[in-house]
């Protein structure tokens, strides 16, 4: 196992050094605090190597304290929940977990796959286009596809629970550190509803890390302050250990809330949706590394990353140390080891001097610097062991003589910090390079943003704090007008930075630009040679900033070196867009919970509970549970279907069609408005009739069929379809509410107050003239197609006269809540007369027998009425109506369309399959398809229905059906195979 | 977590008629003394929801629906109008307690502060009246009973609720 | 997600809404040509600037109204009554309040 020189110090650090915590890596038993992250334990314990980076597989060790960690990424595991390419910067450390190297094998300390290090040269960017190609791709693919990536998905359920929260706000402050804190406070003060939203488990921001005072008291003390007050403000809202990854218009913004990820009850991961007035980023800054050889080795940190290990977690990355960089910021890291017992090495700065109180800070404690100097090399393979410096030669950018190698196990690297303007890209917010402050810089936004702090490149606290409390008091301020600059007044210091980020090259050896992504310089240099120079290029060619970290570390250093290689300015190369989400956030969080039973609500009808009681196999249809059929006994589907059919033509059968949809239509303009909606005569209707209705779209389409009665003149009942029952209530309103609101009526959908039981067979008048009630149902006062209102076995009741499935049948709705109790009565008042249940597939089987259409499945986006054999009754129509027009078209009107037919297969035992397709020989194609078929019981064969090409004119002829390689030779019929007459049904 | 912080069918004879007036008539509906937008009204045994310009949720624990549909009718006997029974087909759940805004923001994104609106609460429409401060009644077709009541039961489950 | 003004019911997420194409289009009678009536039905402006929708609040109030929406930047310039008639609004708009201008018209009222 690697051993580094990373260990905890005595003292200092903010853990509870009281409470251990056990958890293992890679099968090591090892203890870190309360307090500690993984990543912090794990340089306690003095482990070097983390992982293997991911083409090449080169040892790794930790990179930085934060989100833009690049190398350590690791498989975690919490009560047996596993979880891989956790960044072990952000994972709290938990009692028991088991935290596992994943990318190499057998282990991370040695790894067969360092065999693609030896062969980089063969690995170049976009290798993979150049090579795999004999004899072809997929000869490799197998194996290409199990060595990439980082991690392998868990198996096995995953017992997170997720749940979605929305959150309204005045002002939203996105990041606690001393310039959210201070605008959240200002805000606040200002009485407005604040919501701060903190990505660390603990509010303060860099400030926690960093021994720095802020306005005059130490940063711990001016923290405490600040939090407190705002704890105790009432209309401010914070959210901890919670990120906000999205940026989305209007002021819409989402967050990943993991304060409870390692609850006692059971993972939660929380998912906020924020709607916020106005917004403030005050998101920090990501300090960039410096590019030269061998800068990958485990031992090499962030500078400001080192300095956070030591006084956050007292850990000390090494025992002895170099620092590299070419700004101030970076010498703070020298001095916090330095005064903590930890031998500096030297520090090596690429510029000629610092700031006056960084010299003096030097003085003081003795340390070495090597001015204009770069480190060029590194050494070690599982863990750093010397570092090479060369000094920069007068023209700053190539090599003098003097080489010297420094022994040290800890190199912290700057090249400056960098804002962190992801959210202000999302949001629409343009940024730019510049090149005094060598940092790329938030510039102007449409929305109603403010970025302060590091954000917007003000390093400094008094600067921070300033620009904060400014952004909090004009965002808690009602109409203040958009802000669209970012605004530069509080910016001033530039942390003296000197814009070289690139040693120049010593040797062949590779120099990284994006770790994660194992992309370097030649890759650059590569891509720049076949002219891939546009920064989206350069990206997309490199996969440079391209992995999970998404360049947090690399992008900034990628457009310097591409700056370098084309001649132009780093401010002219432009930046690839930021898109959410800032961090990966699980697609479970974004759904919230609406997961399994939870994905589509599933609407139940008025008697489901009768149903599920007595065998009802339910089954998804248009959004309802809905009785497929009703087994008995053992029997097949198949047998309860046939059983089913068989009932209600020989008996009598019990269907629940609630959601069939109705929609009353009241008011002088019903019938007018009605007539204009229908293909078919509404004006005409009596009151107490019912009358068979197409409704077509603007195109000529149908788009739903159903019946339609007059109540009275002045009152209508409309029925759809039960799965278009919305979808027409909406139809309806559009025409009235767009095109004649001058017309006089109201609409009413009344879809689910009422429960529709429909009684179909020869019996059913018996069983109905049995119950007590005020309607006459004997045939001549009752005839087919006619409504009738009254009482009915102690329930208001509505009763159409009508068939869907050839027999007699009653439609009969009675309140929803009335549906359970009155099924119960219909069943038991039945049994002497054979009564039974009957579920949606017997009773589309009994309609396909009739030959009646059902709209949607023998309908498609091309049907019209003529198609369906209506042309006489469009005819007879008087007036307009929707869709009209489009059926005076020529192509509306061709007989080579496909018309709606029968089919019946010539060959007695063969099945018709719907789906299947009519074909002609020659030339071979399809002439349409059969859109329903069923084996009928009561013909005792199998029928369909079907669209085919001038079918209206082909009855009788024999052709050929198509399904899945088998044909069979069917009769084109007219569509009624079962009482063409409908003798039953007008009975 | 609180004591019936959720009751599924709070007010299962409560009586509930969907009345509606043409919109050339909407203007009126204050001088009727019927609720502007997002607001409802009181008076006597019926309560009366606002749905939108030209429509309204009369509630009454008292009146039968008849009774209230023969009020619509007297009231609006010059005004294009129609008032329908819908007492059997809207349940009525009731969220109440110091959670109650923390659980309907779960839920939706709206503000939750109004009186009375219509929403779409964990993908169903419901109408939301608050008739106390942290007291809510959401009328909510029953076909949805069973899953709002399961979506209803894994949002409590959310330790967040009791912080 | 956009964050849509209801002329009745105030500000609500996309999510409520249903949208409903361009506005203003205005159905021919029966008797056009097959090419003005091809034009009704499946042509639209479709502009890279203002455009002028329809959308339903069909979570909400249940009523249709108009709206004018910058398709570049989403920026919503102004709302306005079904049936209404289209808003004046110059291209170039300096800085705008967060809300959008509501427009009254003489149909219902607006609260």
């Amino acid at each position: 196992m690697s051993r580094s020189g990373a260990h905890r110090v005595e003292k200092g650090g903010q853990l509870d050094r009281a409470r251990k915590v056990s958890f293992t890596f890679n099968g090591r038993a090892l203890v870190g605090h309360v307090g500690d992250t993984l990543a912090s334990a794990l340089l306690a314990n003095g482990i070097s190597v983390v992982s293997r980076s991911f083409k090449y597989h080169r040892p790794r060790g930790i990179f930085s304290a934060g989100v833009e960690e690049p190398n350590a990424l690791l498989r975690v595991e919490i009560d047996g929940l596993a979880v891989p390419l956790v960044r072990a910067t952000l994972q709290p450390l938990v009692e028991g977990m088991v935290v596992t190297s994943e990318n190499c094998f057998p282990s991370v300390d040695f790894d067969l796959g360092r065999i693609f290090d030896r062969v980089h040269g063969l690995l170049p960017a976009g290798f993979y286009n150049k090579t795999f190609k004999w004899p072809n791709w997929h000869t490799y693919e197998d194996a290409v596809r199990r060595m990439a990536g980082l991690g392998t998905l868990p198996t096995g359920d995953d017992k997170t629970s997720f749940f979605r929260h929305h959150l309204r706000c005045d002002v939203l402050v996105v990041g606690a550190g001393i310039a959210g804190l201070a605008a959240a406070l200002e805000a606040s003060r200002a009485g407005a509803q604040v919501a701060l939203i903190e990505q660390d488990g603990e509010l303060g921001g860099r400030a926690l890390h960093e021994r720095v005072q802020v306005e005059g008291r130490t940063a711990k003390s001016w923290i405490d302050a600040a939090v407190s007050e705002l704890a105790r403000a009432p209309r401010v809202r914070i959210l901890k250990r919670t990120l906000v990854a999205g940026y989305y218009d209007h002021n819409v913004l989402t967050a990943l809330d993991l304060s409870d990820k390692e609850h006692p009850d059971g993972s939660v991961q929380r998912f906020w949706i924020i709607r916020a007035r106005e917004v403030v980023l005050a998101t920090g800054a990501i300090e960039q590394p410096l590019v030269f050889a061998h800068n990958d080795r485990p031992g090499i940190m962030l500078a400001g990353a080192m300095r956070t290990y030591l006084n956050r977690y007292g850990v000390a990355a090494g025992r002895r140390a170099v620092i590299a960089t070419n700004n101030d910021d970076a010498y703070r890291t020298a001095f916090d080891l330095h005064d903590a017992g930890i031998e500096v090495a030297a520090v090596v700065d690429a510029r000629t001097n610092a700031a006056r109180n960084i010299e003096e800070g030097i003085q003081q404690r003795g340390i070495k610097v090597l001015r204009s100097s770069m480190v060029v090399d590194t050494r070690g393979s599982t863990t750093l062991k010397a570092v090479a410096v060369d000094e920069l030669a007068n023209d700053g950018r190539s090599l003098g003589a003097n080489r010297v190698w420094i022994p040290c196990d800890a190199l912290a690297v700057s090249s400056g910090w960098n804002p962190t303007v992801h959210l202000y890209s999302q949001a629409g917010g343009k940024v730019r390079y510049d090149s005094s402050l060598a940092c790329i810089l938030p510039d102007n936004c449409r929305q109603r943003v403010r970025i302060v702090g590091a954000a917007n490149a003000e390093f400094a606290v008094s600067s921070a704090i300033a620009s904060g409390t400014h952004a909090g008091r004009e965002a808690a301020a009602e109409s203040r007008p958009v802000p669209r600059d970012a605004g530069r007044e509080h910016r001033s210091e530039t942390n003296g930075i000197r814009a070289v980020r690139r040693a120049p090259q010593a040797s062949a050896a590779r120099q990284w630009v994006d770790l994660l992504h194992d992309v370097t310089t030649s890759d650059i240099e590569l891509a720049v040679r076949e002219n891939f120079v546009a920064v989206e290029h350069l990206k997309r060619y490199t996969t440079n900033g391209m992995a999970v970290d998404q360049g947090k570390t690399s992008n900034l250093n990628a457009l310097a070196v591409l700056s370098d290689l084309t001649g132009r300015g780093i401010e002219t190369l432009g930046t690839t867009t930021y898109r959410p989400q800032f961090m990966p956030v699980t697609f479970g969080a974004i759904a919230g919970g609406a997961t399994g039973d939870l994905y589509v609500p599933p609407r139940h009808m008025p008697a489901h509970r009768w149903h599920v009681r007595h065998g009802a196999q339910l089954d998804d249809y248009g959004g309802w549970k809905r009785p497929a059929c009703y087994l008995r006994g053992a029997e097949t589907r198949e047998a309860a279907i046939n059983r089913e059919v068989q009932a209600v033509r020989t008996a009598l059968g019990l269907f629940e069609g609630s959601p069939l949809g109705k929609i009353e239509v009241r008011g002088p303009d019903a019938a007018r408005f009605l007539h204009r909606i229908y293909m078919n005569n509404v004006t005409s209707l009596q009151p107490g009739k019912v009358r068979y209705g197409l409704m077509l779209n603007e195109n000529g389409i149908v788009i739903d069929d159903g019946v339609f009665a007059c109540l009275s003149p002045e009152h209508y009942l409309v029925s759809t379809t039960g799965a278009n029952a919305e979808r027409i209530a909406g139809w309806l309103e559009e025409w009235h509410q767009c095109e004649w609101p001058d017309l006089d009526l109201v609409l009413m959908p009344v879809t689910t107050q009422w429960a529709v039981l429909t009684l179909a067979g020869a019996a059913a008048r018996t069983l109905l003239q049995q119950l007590p009630g005020d309607i006459d149902f004997s045939a001549a006062a009752f005839p087919h197609m006619n409504y009738r209102e009254g009482q009915l076995a102690g329930r208001r009741a509505r009763v159409q006269r009508v068939s869907f499935t050839g027999e007699l049948s009653y439609e009969i709705s009675v309140p929803a809540n009335e549906a359970e109790a009155f099924w119960d009565e219909l069943m038991q008042r039945g049994a002497q007369l054979g009564i039974a249940p009957i579920g949606l597939e017997a009773w589309l089987v009994l309609r396909l027998e009739k030959g009646f259409l059902h709209v949607g499945s023998d309908t498609d986006g091309t049907t019209n009425p003529l198609d369906l054999g209506f042309g006489a009754m469009v005819q007879k129509k008087a007036g307009d109506f929707v869709g009209r027009r489009s059926l005076l078209r020529t192509a509306d009107q061709e007989t080579s369309r496909r018309q709606f037919v029968g089919l019946e297969p010539v060959e007695a035992g063969a099945s018709l399959v719907a789906g299947a397709h009519v074909i002609s020989t020659s030339p071979k194609r399809s002439q349409g398809f059969v859109t329903s078929a069923a084996f009928s019981p009561t013909l005792g064969r199998s029928i369909g229905l079907g669209l085919l090409e001038r079918g209206h004119a082909r009855i009788d002829e024999i052709v050929t059906v198509f399904d899945e390689g088998r044909t069979l030779q069917a009769r084109v019929v007219k569509p009624a195979f079962f009482d063409p007459a409908g003798e039953r049904m007008n009975g | 977590m609180a004591d019936r912080l959720v009751e599924m069918d709070a007010h299962p004879r409560r009586a509930k008629v969907r009345l509606r007036i043409g919109m050339s008539a909407a203007n009126e509906a204050v001088r009727y003394g019927l609720p502007g937008m997002l607001e409802a009204k009181t008076s006597g045994e019926v309560t009366v929801l606002s749905l939108g310009p030209d429509q309204w949720l009369l509630v009454s624990d008292q009146l039968s629906a008849e009774k209230l549909i023969a009020m619509c009718a007297s009231e609006f006997a010059t005004v294009r109008h129609h008032a329908v029974d819908v007492s059997a087909g809207l349940n009525c759940a009731t969220v109440r307690g110091e959670t109650a805004p923390a659980l309907l923001s779960m839920g939706a994104g709206i503000d939750w502060s109004t009186r009375c609106t219509r929403t779409r609460f964990a993908a169903v429409p419901v109408v939301a009246h608050r008739h106390h401060e942290t007291s809510f009644d959401l009328y909510y077709d029953r076909s949805f009973a069973d899953y709002l009541g399961q979506w209803l039961t894994h949002a409590l489950r959310d330790p967040f609720l009791n912080r | 997600m956009l964050q849509i003004s209801c002329p009745y019911c105030g500000v609500r997420d996309e999510e409520e809404f249903r949208f409903g194409g361009e506005s203003h289009v205005t159905r021919p009678a029966l008797d056009v040509d097959d090419r003005v009536w091809a034009d009704y039905l499946f042509n639209r402006i479709n502009p890279k600037g203002i455009a002028y929708e329809r959308w339903l609040h069909s979570y909400g109030c249940g009523r249709w109204f108009n709206v004018a929406r910058d398709t570049v930047t989403h920026e919503i310039l102004a709302v306005y009554l079904m049936g209404a008639a289209k808003p004046q609004l110059s291209e170039v708009t300096p800085a705008r309040e967060a809300q959008p201008k509501r427009v009254r018209t003489s149909e219902g009222s607006l609260s």
